[in-house]
């Protein structure tokens, strides 16, 4: 089972201030506060530990509602086969960015520091966005090279497709081994991490051009709606 | 000067705060009165929040100009005598985000509720203990995942069970709620921000 560790993560503070930086107009006028997102940006920069475990498994059916594995293992429904529908293989992974940045992100808000706390809490999220993303680029760039087709991404939970599945997930991979577990209300621990799943196959598969956060449910009601990519 | 504290407050700008509330005391404004300017302030902040004006980030920081200031009336024996009522709020079971629910308690509590925060993870029994202690009559659980519904759902269900039900009113809010959810859950209203939450419990209290 394949622990891909070598990711290059960037947090671009300019590029952050470009996205976001409406939001922090006012939080930045106050004493102090542009050295705490300094600060906050160098520390996510040393805190994150991305990590990836992942592994390819054959489809044995494509039913309506699901996708039976070549095990016998079910899994998905909500657009899952609606994106899918067509693969040979299902390419499914988890991606943390690690305790550290969760464990910090809990210590500044007990310190009473709840500007660094939200502040860290939001590059961690968009940490470990990236680290999907780059993840699936990566999955893309290994299809491709061997002729083959990647749908877009999933994750349970994100869009109609039952966060139930993370149990399955969590049968096929080992994910303790990049630190991650699976509480009893199926929360990925550390809570910077991600999990998702693509379809690999000889034809396109899905809607061309959609991206999960065209499934997901949160819409534009999420703050990091389109934005996952790059900070 | 009472108009312009309040005014400061809702304009985010901590240091007039500060200097109003200070030159206040020092000229013998009954530091209650400051309080209650202050609060107004906060009002203002969630209004400006509510129409997009101001955004998760100018929350937090009116919390932490709100609680300075409160501190340092409250010192002086400001108070805003009894307060609107008592909410116990929480992050449901299995769900361990607190941003969101942080930031209600903070509205709440800066718009003189009693807030009882019990924190994430919370599971039924203890949101049915709390409210049982306390005799809150509104009930407000969080939750950032659809993890979160069933044990929303699940929490209602202890309130009936408990024979509380009739006597709380219960909010859900969080990111994947929706009125479905609302309506599977069995809550009486969802409050999309946290001055949504305010709003509620203004009107359920205020009945």
């Amino acid at each position: 089972m394949p622990i891909l560790r070598d990711w290059r993560l960037t947090f671009d503070q300019a590029q952050f201030m470009q996205e976001y930086g409406h939001t922090f107009v006012r939080i930045l006028r106050r004493p102090g506060m542009p050295e705490v997102f300094d600060a906050t940006f160098r520390e996510i920069a040393e805190l994150a530990e991305p990590a990836v475990i992942w592994e390819s498994f054959p489809v044995q059916e494509m039913r309506h509602e699901a996708v039976i594995l070549a095990g016998g293992q079910r899994i998905g429904n909500g657009p899952v086969t609606t994106v899918m529908g067509g693969a040979s293989h299902l390419a499914i992974g988890v991606c943390t960015v690690g305790a550290a940045v969760s464990d910090r992100i809990h210590e500044h808000k007990e310190a009473g520091e709840v500007v660094r706390s939200m502040l860290l809490d939001q590059l961690g999220t968009l940490a470990v966005g990236q680290l999907s993303q780059r993840f699936y680029d990566w999955l893309k760039t290994d299809a491709t090279s061997r002729g083959l087709h990647i749908s877009t991404y999933l994750s349970p939970g994100e869009s109609e497709w039952s966060v139930r599945d993370q149990a399955v997930i969590f049968d096929l991979l080992d994910a303790t081994q990049i630190g991650v577990s699976l509480t009893e209300s199926l929360l990925m621990k550390p809570i910077k991490s991600l999990s998702l799943m693509a379809g690999i196959g000889s034809q396109p598969m899905g809607v061309p051009g959609t991206t999960h956060c065209d499934y997901c449910t949160m819409g534009d009601r999420c703050p990091f709606h389109g934005k996952h990519a790059g900070i | 000067m009472a108009n312009e504290l309040a005014m400061a407050m809702a304009d985010l700008d901590e240091e007039k705060v500060q200097a109003l509330v200070k030159a206040g005391l020092a000229g013998g404004v009954d530091p209650s009165a400051l309080l209650n300017e202050c609060r107004e302030g906060m009002t203002l902040i969630g209004q400006r929040f509510e129409t997009g004006e101001y955004y998760l980030s100018d929350l937090i920081m009116a919390g932490e100009i709100f609680k300075t200031a409160a501190a340092d009336l409250a010192a002086q024996g400001g108070s805003s005598g009894p307060t609107k009522g008592k909410v116990v709020m929480g992050t449901v079971k299995g769900d361990i985000h607190d941003i969101g629910k942080d930031i209600v308690v903070t509205m709440l509590r800066g718009a003189n509720y009693e807030v009882t925060d019990l924190g994430v993870d919370v599971p039924p029994a203890k949101f049915i203990e709390a409210v049982k202690e306390t005799g809150a009559p509104v009930l407000g659980m969080s939750g950032l995942l659809t993890i979160s519904f069933d044990p929303m759902k699940e929490t209602v269900a202890a309130l009936q069970a408990a024979g509380l039900r009739g006597r709380v009113k219960v909010m859900i809010g969080g990111g994947p709620v929706s009125e479905q959810v609302r309506e599977y859950v069995g809550a009486d209203a969802l409050g999309v921000d946290a001055q949504a939450a305010v709003a509620l419990a203004g009107q359920w209290l205020a009945a």
